[in-house]
């Protein structure tokens, strides 16, 4: 397994977050705003987060007036798979029409990218969630349980089908 | 368009969720002061008490840069914008952000009639927001947790196999079978 250099992220159960901020190239704002704006919409956003698999959330923000950028996110375990997977999904398209507008952002399949990232990261001293355990995939896993379950619930037969001694833990679940 | 909950300062949302994002100038001489009282806290039960207690806080960081001559305060919650500083103000969370934004300009305190207006002022919403699960609220992750705890639970049990065969209960086997 390759080993890295310590990175920048303070952890909490099996999240971690990770915050950049970089400087807007000057008159590129006003693009740069279009842009962001256009992912929000765009499909092709949600379904790489879906591919991905590990990012709880991501947010970028245009402080100082738009003459920087600030990226906060938070996920699932190694930083360096985190980079590794946004180059090879529609994020890393993303992440260039974005990035691109910040001075010295060097491409996402640039050798150099992480090292820029980590050069522009800036650590929380304080990093709380409320369900630090889980990562995505097992909240997925969870909601899908939670949907299979309801719809087991709709069955008039499922109130009987539950009272197999087997069931129990579900049962008193169900009658909460 | 805006949600009409939120002040569209609270910050932008998607699905159940928005993203606040507030920063603030920290006054000159107490930088060491602030970052060493927001490493204390990390780790503290109290503050993920507190998170339990309010139930709509997916999660929020603190953060220094400038050279710790600015801080960001960055969360994600549900709801409304008016119940997020309530709840704030009667947890150990408002107590927290007292103890830290005294440090700042312009802070009052979270009890202050003005501390809603304060913070919404130093808000900056986000351009770009996406979760991975952006629509359930907090307190449905919990109950979904619990649910998948139990279901594993059930899973481990002699005979589940066998229980969950009966047909009103086919879409929790289809899920055992993955």
């Amino acid at each position: 397994m390759a080993t890295h250099p310590k990175r920048l992220g303070l952890k909490m159960g099996s999240r971690t977050e990770f915050t950049v901020l970089g400087d807007v190239i000057p008159g590129h704002v006003d693009v740069l705003r279009q842009v962001l704006r256009e992912h929000i919409d765009n499909p092709r956003t949600q379904e790489a987060i879906d591919e991905i698999g590990t990012l709880h959330e991501a947010r970028f923000v245009l402080l100082d007036g738009g003459k920087r950028l600030l990226f906060c996110s938070s996920f699932d375990g190694d930083w360096d798979t985190y980079i590794d997977d946004f180059a090879t999904t529609a994020i890393g398209q993303d992440f260039d029409e974005t990035w691109g507008h910040v001075q010295g952002y060097p491409g996402i399949k640039a050798p150099t990218v992480k090292d820029w990232f980590q050069a522009h990261a800036v650590e929380a001293g304080n990093f709380v969630c409320a369900y630090p355990k889980p990562t995505v995939k097992q909240v997925w896993r969870a909601l899908a349980v939670q949907q299979a379950f309801e719809q087991v619930l709709d069955n008039p037969a499922a109130a009987e089908a539950l009272q197999h001694p087997a069931l129990k833990p579900l049962a008193d679940l169900a009658a909460d | 368009m805006p949600d009409p909950r939120l002040d569209p300062r609270a910050g932008l949302h998607v699905g159940s969720r928005t993203a606040f994002t507030f920063f603030a100038n920290v006054l000159s001489g107490y930088e060491q002061t602030l970052r060493d009282l927001i490493a204390n806290a990390q780790g503290s039960p109290k503050a993920d008490e507190a998170v339990k207690e309010i139930g709509t806080l997916h999660e929020f960081r603190w953060v220094l840069f400038d050279n710790d001559r600015r801080i960001m305060f960055c969360s994600s919650f549900d709801g409304s914008w008016d119940k997020y500083i309530q709840d704030f103000a009667s947890t150990v969370i408002g107590l927290m952000i007292d103890r830290n934004l005294q440090h700042v300009e312009g802070w009052v305190s979270i009890k202050d009639p003005r501390a809603s207006e304060r913070l919404l002022a130093h808000a900056v919403p986000a351009v770009g927001y996406n979760s991975a699960y952006p629509q359930p609220t907090v307190k449905q992750v919990w109950q979904a947790l619990a649910l998948q705890q139990a279901f594993h639970q059930v899973l481990d049990t002699p005979g589940a196999a066998e229980a969950l065969q009966q047909p009103a209960l086919k879409p929790l086997a289809d899920l055992a079978a993955y």
